[in-house]
């Protein structure tokens, strides 16, 4: 018996795919993070990552709204008072993160600071919750630079200008390591990523 | 006596915008006049952790740093003997203390504080108490306040 996960991030391409994912394995568990949580309004959304103190200000009470028709939500471990001013004081998870900033890699088992990019985060979260299969919908990356920026994610809004920087140094790494540490998982990426993604155990869907 | 009453603070760094893969800008710190300091990184909403935190020292007002021994995070011991750690990425509203006895130190110090490259950054502060002083403090401006109300 499989247990695919869904794991969906921000990137324009999320609402097109998620329906293409969702098709292929309707019984699969999803998790989500920051603005995507928009996505779910029609569809079960059992995760809902929120830490990025931004993202915060924008989705806590909609992470609070999904949690009545149970979503559970996700957080990073921090003191009391930091997590009631991000709104995330009654997250149903809160995940302790361990290691130096920027660690790019995946240690299974393991909550690791994997520059702290959200998406790096919840597919940890699928990893460590038994996903033999993960589905990657929306994570393809930034294609905004310095010297221009450009709507990076499917509501338009801009993405960081250190975006393809930052896509070398914690999306991709961090990805192509989960590829290399999970052999037993099959993973099914949709989109056009801008970075560079090889292994046996891994599916193009574009 | 009250000890707090006879120290100054001085704003190093004060809070404003969020940084992100970006030292902060900390003012120079004079330490003449004082025998013990305290720097203080305090850390607000932040989301990625510091790639550098250590204190240095110089003879000479903005030039000439360099880096103490013993106060360099993550390579140097803290007081309970362990070594001591980088602000983390989930370090919120946490309290960093760099403290220094001035009598075997230069004058000039200077923080270097690096924040990693994240995706929103965090809100950083440094201030520092200077105590044991030659001449105590006993205005408000000495004290290194606006205003200070007591009971």
């Amino acid at each position: 018996m499989t247990s695919p996960w869904l794991v969906v991030g921000a990137s324009p391409s999320a609402p097109k795919y998620l329906g293409v994912a969702l098709a292929r394995r309707p019984a699969a568990k999803t998790i989500t993070t920051n603005a995507s949580i928009r996505l779910f309004d029609k569809h079960r959304l059992d995760y809902y990552f929120l830490s990025d103190h931004v993202a915060c200000g924008k989705h806590s009470g909609e992470a609070r709204q999904m949690q009545t028709n149970g979503t559970k939500v996700i957080t990073l471990q921090r003191v009391d008072d930091a997590l009631r001013t991000r709104g995330v004081e009654t997250a149903d998870l809160k995940l302790k993160a361990v290691g130096p900033g920027g660690h790019a890699e995946l240690v299974r088992g393991t909550y690791h600071h994997a520059g702290s990019l959200s998406g790096n985060w919840i597919t940890q979260f699928a990893i460590n919750n038994g996903a033999d299969e993960i589905h990657w919908v929306g994570l393809e990356g930034y294609a905004s630079t310095d010297d221009r920026v450009v709507p990076d994610h499917w509501d338009e809004a801009p993405g960081p200008p250190r975006g393809q920087f930052i896509n070398h140094r914690c999306a991709q790494p961090f990805l192509q390591s989960c590829i290399d540490h999970c052999p037993d998982i099959h993973f099914v990426f949709y989109g056009k990523p801008q970075i560079q993604l090889a292994g046996e155990n891994l599916e193009m869907v574009q | 006596m009250i000890p707090i009453q006879q120290m100054k603070f001085v704003s190093l760094t004060p809070p404003a915008a969020l940084v992100d893969a970006a030292s902060l800008t900390v003012a120079e710190l004079d330490t003449k006049g004082f025998d013990h300091c305290r720097i203080v990184l305090w850390l607000g909403a932040t989301d990625i952790a510091c790639s550098a935190a250590k204190i240095t020292e110089s003879d000479t007002a903005g030039s000439g740093h360099a880096d103490v021994t013993g106060l360099v995070l993550a390579t140097s011991d803290d007081i309970e003997g362990n070594t001591s750690a980088l602000p983390t990425a989930t370090d919120d509203n946490g309290f960093f203390f760099f403290d220094i006895d001035l009598r075997y130190r230069k004058r000039y110090l200077d923080a270097t504080i690096t924040v990693g490259d994240g995706t929103a950054g965090g809100y950083y502060t440094v201030f520092a108490v200077l105590s044991r002083a030659d001449k105590v403090p006993d205005t408000i401006a000495e004290m290194g306040a606006v205003e200070v109300v007591a009971v």
